[in-house]
């Protein structure tokens, strides 16, 4: 970022306009990561990560905001083009993609947050990125996050 | 005796078949030969050039960078009168007018073009591109339509949930190596310097050259320019050139002939076959090889280790493959449609059922067979010799943009993968009552509410209307109706005074933040690399649980080729089709839904005729729906094929 300031110096006209506009974009975007992890019924982008595929390990810490679930989701979507749930035993079995086809993957609250062990295994054999979606149902309402996760 | 012949005869097919796809694959030495000519022409111009090669479904197999080229590339249309875009809330640029990207960025960007355009029966360049995608077809020629291609940059997108990722440090190791189709970091490129290459006549990749520092295109088509990146492309090009009678110019539209290059091999200033060997040319000699990151790494110190052999097209490790007849069984002269396959060659996409449970695997299946066999039995718009089949690709999403199936002819050029995924998802899209409130939510109230006073419909994108890519398409070019010159713009255009290629409006808006965030990841605007990548997930639209992602999870296309599918009155998904001419793919997808609702008879269709958008009149001009050829099968003169359905 600091080279991009310092080249706007050196440009000049509506060049240099559109350069200061985008790095304005750039720090609107950096800025936006900050964000809280929760969920929301209308879905919540959480912060990606990077992973050792034959390592990864995974777990989601969500903060409840005074949400009591009554049942817990794990779902992942692969660029390979599987869509996949996890169970309360840690199994990945194909899911349809259909809310009424979820498994309650039981993760329990506590002192007002959720963590979900998401994954701990070698996924080496998956194309990447995987996209997570961890989701709470509140018996009134179902609550989703999503973020990526790379090799790294 | 006759189960010795057998065997005999089983090993030798086994042989040819080996020998014949190595014949078609580049190899390592071919890229280092690809190479090692453009820099011969570079230096006998006196020019220092970046230049890149990619296989056909777009893995990198090399970037060199010669001693003393420019690291920036500006982004231009110039001279094209370009004012500055009205800033749109939603996005954090309206253009990318202007903006410097790092040499290598757009070497790659060409050279995918070179590669995704073509086929085996056409070969197309960015040349061939920018005469395709401007605001009059031919540029320049005032008062006629835009191009047929028209948005198709904004394809291949970095942010694209279905094209793959080239992880770093993972080469080799990781399943996603060598699958295609790959990413490119600029969409698609209308600069000449992308060309194709051809090995003994078979499509197998395409090269890159950025040597003078401006990444635009070529607005003047009356003359004959002769482009340094073009030369020195064509000079690299030598030894793999495409068989005459498939060049773009060789290929008509709409009575126009295409442009493949303006240079010729008249104008090289240096003879390919004296070319240095690539050996002498790395470690500093005349440049080197250069790490990009997210497309193309050295781990062998940029030695010619690093320079890579493409996959074989075709084969599971190029990640498209024959399905043989086992999902959508066969179709014209017993050919099979071809898939796309992950790391353990398993169909990436085979049909499924609905997320939203509108649709069943068995109808979606029915719908695709339908769609291929139209196809399949179609005389081809963009393909030489004349007389073959349409070759494309066929995708078929729901209402969530999810997918549901994507399949294709074997032939059709890659770009047609990630175009048909978004054009299904842009009919769905726009014909579903939440549609204004998705753009809404996204940031992009501005063009809902431009839409509303252009219909002067204040329920407009909120109403179900059905909407193609061609009815969406009309709204989306910079004068409405399309080539009227002086008329006001479509709602979800940028007017003409500020309207590039590289500024469409609604279509660059949507992933202008992912753009960034991409460009900045990966070093390309010429800084340090720094914050995350974009995730594949292009645009802000609201989340979808069932997908994790969003219904334009590989961006907007606003070229036509894709219909809603309906049951009765309500929206269960979209097909999109991309490959060969507009007209044509827009026939597939309408027929092909047409033909597989008449086999189904389960009431999944085409939208009731009573709301298409060619029921919308607005300023007194008609929006279309489908425009299909008027005899366009191979083996029946049947006419009007799509009329009255």
């Amino acid at each position: 970022m600091v080279g991009m300031v310092r080249r706007l110096f050196y440009q000049s006209g509506a060049s240099f306009f559109r350069t200061a506009a985008l790095a304005v974009a750039i720090i609107a975007i950096a800025t936006s990561g900050a964000r809280a992890e929760s969920l929301a019924d209308t879905g919540t982008v959480l912060t990606d990560v990077s992973v050792d595929p034959a390592t990864a390990d995974i777990t989601r810490t969500i903060n409840l905001n005074g949400d009591t679930p009554v049942a817990t989701y794990v779902m992942a979507h692969t660029t390979g083009g599987k869509s996949l749930q996890r169970t309360n035993l840690g199994y990945w079995i194909p899911w349809s993609g259909n809310v009424d086809d979820l498994v309650d993957s039981k993760f329990e609250a506590n002192a007002g947050s959720l963590t979900y062990k998401i994954i701990d295994q070698d996924i080496s054999s998956f194309m990447f990125p995987i996209t997570f979606v961890v989701a709470y149902s509140t018996g009134s309402a179902l609550k989703f996050g999503v973020f990526q996760a790379s090799p790294n | 005796m006759s189960r010795v012949r057998l065997i005999l005869f089983g090993v030798l097919s086994l042989l040819v078949a080996a020998v014949s796809a190595k014949a078609q694959t580049l190899t390592s030495a071919d890229v280092q030969q690809v190479i090692a000519q453009a820099v011969a022409e570079s230096q006998a111009r006196g020019v220092a050039s970046t230049i890149a090669v990619t296989d056909r479904v777009g893995n990198v197999l090399a970037v060199f960078q010669m001693n003393g080229a420019a690291n920036l590339a500006t982004i231009t249309s110039a001279p094209r009168p370009v004012g500055t875009p009205t800033a749109i809330a939603g996005a954090a640029i309206t253009s990318l007018e202007g903006i410097a990207v790092t040499s290598t960025l757009a070497a790659i960007a060409k050279a995918i073009t070179g590669a995704y355009l073509s086929s085996g029966g056409n070969a197309f360049t960015t040349r061939t591109a920018s005469q395709i995608i401007q605001d009059h077809f031919n540029p320049g020629e005032t008062f006629s339509p835009s191009g047929p291609l028209f948005g198709v940059q904004f394809s291949q997108l970095p942010c694209s949930d279905l094209n793959v990722r080239f992880f770093d440090g993972g080469a080799g190791g990781l399943v996603n190596a060598t699958i295609g189709p790959k990413r490119s970091p600029l969409g698609l490129s209308a600069d000449a310097g992308g060309l194709p290459l051809y090995k003994n006549g078979i499509h197998s990749g395409g090269i890159g050259v950025m040597s003078d520092g401006v990444y635009g295109l070529d607005l003047v088509i009356t003359n004959v320019d002769l482009d340094q990146d073009e030369i020195i492309a064509l000079a690299g090009q030598t030894g793999f050139v495409p068989a005459e009678e498939i060049k773009a110019y060789r290929i008509g539209v709409i009575g126009k002939s295409l442009r493949y290059v303006d240079a010729q091999p008249g104008n090289l200033a240096a003879n390919p076959a004296n070319a240095a060997a690539f050996g002498g040319l790395i470690g500093g000699a005349a440049g080197n090889l250069v790490a990009v990151l997210g497309y193309y790494a050295i781990p062998n110190g940029g030695t010619a280790a690093d320079v890579l052999a493409g996959q074989t097209f075709g084969q599971p490790a190029s990640g498209i493959r024959s399905d043989a007849g086992a999902t959508f069984g066969t179709f014209r002269n017993g050919q099979s449609a071809s898939i796309l396959v992950n790391g353990a060659n398993a169909n990436r996409f085979a049909p499924r059922a609905g997320t939203d449970g509108l649709l069943t695997q068995a109808e979606v299946t029915t719908l695709m067979i339908a769609a291929l066999n139209v196809g399949f039995n179609a005389r081809a718009q963009i393909r030489k010799p004349f007389g073959e089949n349409m070759n494309f690709t066929v995708s078929i999403v729901d209402t969530n943009g999810a997918i549901l199936a994507i399949a294709r002819t074997p032939d059709g050029p890659i770009f047609g993968i990630d175009v048909s995924l978004q054009k299904a998802r842009t009919a769905a899209l726009f014909s579903n009552f939440s549609a204004g409130s998705d753009l809404t939510t996204a940031g992009f109230g501005d063009r809902v509410t431009a839409v509303r006073t252009f219909f002067g419909d204040p329920t407009a994108l909120n109403n179900g209307t059905a909407f193609a890519d061609r009815s969406g398409g009309n709204l989306s070019r910079p004068w409405y109706p399309d080539g009227f010159d002086g008329s006001e713009p479509g709602p979800l255009s940028n007017p003409h005074s500020t309207w590039s290629p590289f500024a469409t409006g609604l279509q660059f808006e949507l992933v202008a933040n992912n753009l960034v965030q991409h460009l900045t990841f990966i070093g390309g605007l010429g800084g340090v690399p720094s914050g995350a990548d974009t995730p594949a997930r292009c645009s802000a639209l609201p989340l979808q649980i069932a997908t994790g992602s969003n219904r334009l999870a590989n961006g907007l296309q606003i070229f036509p080729g894709s219909v809603p599918l309906f049951r009765a009155n309500v929206l269960v998904g979209g097909m999109g089709v991309s490959g060969d001419g507009v007209d044509q793919d827009d026939m597939v997808s309408f027929l092909g839904t047409h033909n597989g609702s008449v086999a189904l008879a389960t009431g999944v269709g085409n939208a009731p005729k009573s709301i298409r958008a060619d029921n919308l009149v607005p300023k007194g001009v008609r929006l279309r729906y489908v425009n299909c050829p008027f005899a366009p099968f191979l083996d029946t003169s049947a006419q009007n094929v799509c009329a009255g359905k």
